[in-house]
């Protein structure tokens, strides 16, 4: 029997949950983005949200410094916030993972507690923590390793805090499996090597992951590209990224073309992005 | 390479003590299995010499250097784990490498040398291979091949032969055992397979509950176990009470059956034939007795006949009861 005739066709079952896949996609993904797409080539309309056209100048506008500037730093923002939270967050849970069982438990509680908060509670519960008077910079006063005491938020390395603790849960979570799953005589047949065991984490230990811990950093990279809260909360205006700045055009200003249009720009350079990294790691890869 | 001599070592993991009082002296170039049940204590002594766990009491001497005073990254001891433990970042050549680049050796000794272990475990040519494209034998041989890459004084091998299928076991067997001869390098190889141990080590060190029931030479653990542990274990079946005495160990091929004359009385309840061996459970008072001759040899009974069971005196010995 030919390898052509064994395959097996798939089934009603799996055919029907296919297409509604694809239903629900098209819904709530593809149509939303021909959607966009098509507005942003409309004329902006100061009385309303758009007139129907055919116009290039939205896009023209997003090579204007501004813009420009403004996408180049949501790039940064996100990047180096998506490398933090995977810096803190690994470490963390190979500690966690070399703990007993119940204690395992308590930390995963933990961080699937902090899913739980909202962007909103969490931004807050930063705003006061990075307050004058009643958060950290006031305990760093009190016991005398701050003279003068100012807060610390809005600033740019505020909106990093929140943005690596917004993420620090879900990053946890998802290396949890592998990391707890691993082989720990790996690690040791790299001590009975000569590796001191300082070393072990970057020697063995981040060279071994390396394949889980780059999906992980480029999945925070895409998400940490659409938080809105926490930069307007405790990032200063020149902080803000582009969500923030497409969110200000197409609802402030009423003009929903040129959001619209920074919005497929910004698309397109994370699919960039997301592509040279794929093709960057794959090469690297024995 | 150098003796190994193990004093009143000590190991407990909270409650558990996983060894207690163990003490051998291992010569130079000797190939020593460590042999028992899980739970013994075998691979703990392993990870003691290897540096991977701290003792409780007693000491370790590598020559007239006390190990136990040396981390575990410092004791230039080769080990080969249960499950290989294969960087999988890593290619062949260069998992084999890795101590030695680590070492600081320079370019093209490393490079020689890690030709010359890959041919020396027989994987020339594959120096460029990633690790996950092997057979499980060859990643068994990338792990040989890496433990030994450094010149370790002591080679430690934990039931690294656990997953492979029988042929291939066999073969890698002989392999070890031509590596080690070839290197006189002084080895330690844990297994339960008493098979293994016997085909392999110059001397067994059967482990039961964290201590050795008997060290000796595989022809003499066979022929004279010091135990009745050991006797079981090694696969001597017959162990007769005896009323008032030690209780007497005899190995199935000892054991005569005859129609009448010496011996005691039993009932043959089962025989069966495998190849050219002939097997038979013969149950005698409250016990069943294993007895096996080549088939042919010797007088042909039915199941349920009355036999008369007797043996060597020569062939038998007394066990602590």
């Amino acid at each position: 029997m030919g390898a052509a005739r064994m395959m097996r066709m798939p089934s009603y079952g799996s055919r029907l949950i296919s297409g509604l896949a694809f239903g629900v996609m098209a819904v709530f993904f593809v149509v939303p983005l021909i959607f966009m797409i098509v507005v942003s080539f409309y004329q902006p309309d100061p009385m309303g949200f758009y007139k129907v056209d055919f116009v290039l100048e939205n896009y023209a506008k997003f090579f204007s410094s501004f813009y420009y500037t403004v996408s180049l730093r949501s790039l940064y923002s996100s990047a180096l916030g998506a490398v933090l939270v995977v810096a803190f967050a690994f470490p963390l849970v190979l500690f966690v993972s070399d703990l007993s069982r119940s204690h395992q438990q308590f930390w995963i509680i933990s961080l699937l507690s902090l899913m739980c908060l909202s962007e909103v509670i969490i931004g807050f519960a930063w705003l006061i923590l990075m307050s004058q008077s009643a958060g950290i910079p006031g305990f760093l006063e009190w016991i005398g390793l701050w003279d003068n005491p100012r807060s610390l938020s809005p600033s740019f390395g505020a909106m990093m805090i929140g943005l690596v603790f917004l993420g620090f849960s879900i990053v946890a979570l998802i290396l949890y499996p592998s990391v707890s799953r691993r082989d720990r005589s790996i690690e040791e047949a790299a001590v009975t090597l000569g590796t001191p065991p300082r070393l072990v984490f970057f020697k063995i230990l981040l060279p071994t992951f390396r394949a889980s811990l780059v999906p992980v950093t480029l999945t925070m990279f895409v998400y940490m590209l659409g938080v809105f809260v926490m930069p307007t909360m405790l990032g200063r205006p020149k902080d803000w990224t582009m969500t923030v700045i497409i969110s200000d055009k197409a609802l402030g200003d009423a003009n929903l073309p040129l959001g619209a249009a920074l919005a497929v720009v910004m698309l397109i350079v994370t699919v960039l992005v997301l592509i040279a990294s794929a093709v960057l790691t794959r090469r690297r890869t024995p | 390479m150098a003796a190994l001599t193990i004093s009143n070592l000590r190991k407990s993991f909270g409650t558990f003590d996983a060894l207690k009082d163990i003490s051998i002296s291992v010569t130079d170039g000797e190939f020593i299995c460590l042999l028992g049940g899980s739970g013994c204590g075998k691979t703990t002594i392993l990870r003691l010499i290897a540096g991977l766990e701290t003792h409780d009491d007693g000491q370790i001497l590598l020559g007239s250097d006390d190990l136990t005073a040396i981390p575990c990254h410092k004791r230039n001891i080769g080990m080969v784990f249960q499950s290989l433990a294969l960087f999988p970042h890593l290619n062949v050549g260069d998992n084999v490498a890795y101590g030695m680049r680590l070492a600081g050796f320079p370019a093209a000794k490393i490079t020689s040398e890690v030709s010359r272990l890959l041919n020396l475990v027989g994987l020339s040519g594959l120096m460029d291979r990633s690790v996950a494209a092997l057979s499980g034998g060859q990643q068994q041989r990338v792990a040989i091949a890496r433990a030994l890459a450094l010149q370790p004084q002591v080679f430690l091998m934990d039931e690294p032969f656990s997953a492979l299928d029988a042929a291939l076991r066999d073969q890698m067997q002989e392999e070890i055992k031509r590596i080690q001869r070839d290197l006189g390098i002084t080895t330690f190889f844990v297994t339960h397979d008493q098979r293994e141990a016997m085909a392999l080590a110059d001397r067994i060190v059967v482990m039961n509950d964290g201590k050795i029931e008997q060290a000796a030479s595989p022809e003499e653990l066979y022929t004279r176990p010091a135990t009745r542990y050991v006797a079981e274990f090694i696969g001597i079946n017959n162990i007769i009470a005896r009323d008032g005495q030690m209780p007497i160990a005899v190995r199935p091929e000892a054991l005569v059956l005859g129609a009448s004359g010496d011996g005691i009385s039993g009932q043959i309840m089962r025989q069966r034939r495998l190849g050219a061996l002939l097997e038979r459970e013969i149950k005698v008072g409250g016990q069943t007795l294993f007895q096996s001759e080549i088939a042919g040899s010797g007088v042909s009974f039915d199941i349920g006949a009355e036999v008369m069971v007797s043996w060597p005196d020569e062939k038998a010995w007394a066990l602590p009861a």
